[in-house]
């Protein structure tokens, strides 16, 4: 079940993947992208950049908010609560 | 120490006989805690002056530091370090990217690489493993090129790479290491040295993890580090619009110096510089701005993509201010087109733009006095301003086809083969090719250039410019002198250049970038900081002075590198002549020039401060034992290059 509302703005992101690395934190409590929920791609030919969230995020339910939100200085990853903080 | 923060194995590899041996990074850490403190430490005890820096017996390391790869922001710096092909003494350089944090996952700290391969080959770090590849079919490719093939040829395009162009294959000494394709580590031909090895890559690919030893408290100090960059003023323009918007190409009012045509001048008229400026560039070419790894907090690349016109097409990111001046003002050349495709060039490459940009300039200043002539440089008009001469001549230094061949051994041995006095306008300090901004106005920044160890640059001991402006009481703190690279001045600027030079260690050897630093604004990442993150990361304690005082040692083992293979002395510690002869010409900045009498004054004093001999600029050994560098005393006394 995920709570709340993840949207990657793809204009904004500069595929610095600090939202995979803190996914991976999350899960792991340790640095690496391997247990990354998320997917950061970037065509070195092109500039174009792909972003993919895995079925297995949850939005960090237990969380006051998703670690790849808070991560994301450069407003590609907005989240906001809907239906009542579900 | 645990291996807390650390991948926990450094990996050699001789490439003469295709031997492997892990080791654990334990082993290295009494010196410094990793980055550019081991790699210094390493080549310093191990490489010998006998050896020339395109020897099998030359090593070139790769070195991560404890909180590359970690929350802290910006942790992606992996220091290289190896016999500089430039200057004869150290290549300390430095790159961004990913390839460092995945070297950290596929479990290496560091690799240091001695030999040479009988036919050109690849590594491949996988996981803890690695395989020695062949390369035949990469050889001759560019940096993209190669980086595609090598994910092509293993099925994954998640395999991070390190790599040389045509450049470092041909050994031309400024070539440099490109990583993921568009990040240089640019300083010093690491890249030729790549070459020499007959070693076209390194491909990594890391699925480990690195553990802290206090999660929380660590993701909780990487977090305050964080919103200290975002509140900081200067990164918030670096955030914005770059390194080209704070200064590049004069600035926001035009009016920040630039060398101009081979630095006759500091100030470039706004109807030229505007048009390179980046407000322009992200208007006609920017398709988006990137960031290291890490890096969401300033993420200060550019990709530029020019699509029209004769230069196109070429596209790439990592366009820092210094392009501008390299292939802009230095040149007197207006065009973007041209500009941004050079720099696309140089990284597909694999040249140093710094290194290509100082040699471009001072052909065309040899070719504007008639030193040299049209038939002497493969049939080019070499006037200011002459866009496609200038991208020719880039191709011919690559290939060493003609006056290229002269150009690809650097400015200084270029005007040693020219002779007829061109070595009075060689913008070059120890055999290194400078192409820096704003030398004579600012007598600090200058003094860390021109001292620096890696031969010439501002990436040592020089202070920034505007970062102590408006905190003049933390100047005043750290160095006893609130005005810290105010124009014009002399006075007092020695302590703040040897505070940068312990400082930028320190950031070098745990692997973060500069720009989320004091370096760039007195507000951002400080020393404390550092020493908690360690904490939380370790659970060992180094305080803010145990830091310097590693910093001091890295920076003096660094010098001791230098004066054995190189002997440079105080004679090597001057600007480039013209900088000191010829005033500024034009401008807000006009009249400025680096006296001589003054700069002796500053060597002086800086001398004294790091218990250095003030005659000969060399090492004391009581100096050097003063702060517990006995070993380094004593290989220096075996050279006979000590004062007692």
């Amino acid at each position: 079940m995920k709570r709340g509302l993840i949207e990657v703005k793809l204009d904004y992101c500069t595929a610095c993947r600090s939202c995979e690395l803190a996914c991976h934190f999350r899960n792991t409590s340790s640095f690496g992208t391997s247990h990354s929920f998320i997917d950061v791609n970037l065509n070195k030919a092109t500039g174009e950049v792909q972003v993919d969230f895995l079925e297995a995020c949850d939005n960090c339910r237990e969380e006051p908010f998703p670690f790849c939100y808070d991560a994301c200085c450069t407003g590609a990853i907005t989240w906001k609560l809907v239906n009542g903080g579900k | 120490m645990g291996n807390n923060l650390y991948a926990g194995k450094v990996m050699r590899i001789n490439l003469s006989n295709r031997s492997v041996r892990i080791e654990p990074t334990a082993k290295y850490l009494e010196d410094s805690l990793g980055g550019r403190g081991l790699g210094s430490w390493i080549l310093f005890r191990e490489v010998e002056p006998n050896v020339g820096s395109f020897d099998p017996e030359n090593l070139i390391i790769f070195s991560a530091g404890p909180l590359l790869g970690t929350l802290a922001p910006t942790a992606c710096r992996l220091s290289i370090t190896t016999k500089n092909p430039l200057t004869g003494g150290l290549c300390s350089s430095n790159v961004g990217g990913h390839f460092g944090p995945e070297l950290k996952f596929a479990g290496f700290d560091a690799l240091i690489i001695s030999g040479r391969a009988d036919y050109p080959v690849y590594l491949l770090i996988e996981d803890g493993e690695i395989k020695i590849k062949e390369a035949k079919h990469l050889w001759g490719l560019t940096v993209g090129e190669t980086e595609d093939e090598i994910c092509s040829q293993n099925s994954d395009y998640k395999i991070r790479t390190s790599c040389i162009g045509p450049a470092g294959e041909n050994l031309v000494r400024g070539a440099c290491i490109m990583v993921d394709r568009g990040r240089a580590a640019g300083r010093g031909g690491a890249g030729a040295v790549m070459g020499s090895k007959n070693l076209k890559a390194i491909a990594t690919r890391g699925r480990l993890s690195i553990k802290p030893f206090d999660p929380q408290g660590f993701f909780y100090r990487a977090k305050q580090c964080r919103e200290k960059i975002l509140e900081a003023e200067i990164i918030k323009i670096y955030r914005e619009g770059g390194s080209m918007r704070f200064g590049g190409a004069g600035g926001p009012d035009g009016n920040f110096p630039q060398a101009v045509k081979n630095y006759d001048d500091e100030y470039w008229p706004i109807s030229k510089s505007r048009k390179i400026y980046e407000k322009t560039l992200k208007e006609k070419f920017e398709v988006r701005r990137l960031g290291c790894f890490n890096c969401s907090s300033i993420s200060c690349s550019h990709f530029y993509k020019v699509s029209d016109g004769p230069f196109s097409p070429s596209a790439g990111e990592g366009f820092q201010i210094n392009t501008a001046r390299a292939f802009g003002s230095n040149l007197d050349i207006e065009d973007p087109n041209f500009v941004i495709a050079a720099h696309n060039f140089c990284s597909e490459m694999g040249l140093d733009v710094d290194m290509a940009g100082a040699c471009l300039a001072w052909a065309f200043e040899a070719f504007s006095r008639g030193d040299l002539t049209f038939d002497e440089v493969n049939n080019l008009d070499l006037s200011w301003g002459k866009s496609h001469s200038a991208m020719e001549l880039l191709k011919d230094m690559v290939s060493r086809k003609g006056f290229g061949d002269v150009l690809a051994e650097g400015v200084k041995r270029a005007s040693e083969i020219v002779g007829k006095g061109t070595i009075d306008y060689a913008i070059q300090v120890k055999g290194a090719d400078l192409n820096e901004a704003s030398m004579r106005p600012f007598k600090a920044w200058s003094l860390g250039i021109v001292l620096s160890t890696h031969g010439g640059g501002h990436l040592d001991g020089s202070p920034p410019i505007g970062a102590f402006k408006k905190h003049p009481e933390v100047a005043k703190d750290l160095f006893g002198e609130p005005m810290v690279n105010f124009r014009g001045r002399y006075e007092n600027q020695v302590k703040a250049v040897i505070w940068f030079e312990k400082y930028k260690a320190v950031i070098d050897i745990m692997g973060l970038c500069y720009f989320a630093s004091m370096w760039l604004d007195a507000k951002a990442i400080s020393l404390k900081d550092l020493s908690d993150l360690f904490e939380a990361g370790t659970g060992e304690f180094y305080s803010e002075k145990d830091l310097m005082s590693m910093g001091e040692r890295v920076h003096n083992v660094q010098k001791a590198f230098n004066t054995i293979h190189a002997g440079f002395t105080r004679e090597d510690d001057f600007p480039p002549k013209k900088l000191m002869t010829k005033p500024a010409q034009t401008g807000p900045f006009k009249g400025d020039v680096l006296d001589k009498k003054q700069w002796n004054k500053m060597l002086d004093e800086y001398y004294e401060e790091k218990g250095w001999d003030r005659k000969t600029g060399l090492q004391t050994e009581e100096g050097l034992k003063k702060i517990g560098l006995g070993e380094v005393a004593n290989k220096l006394k075996k050279f006979n290059k000590i004062i007692n």
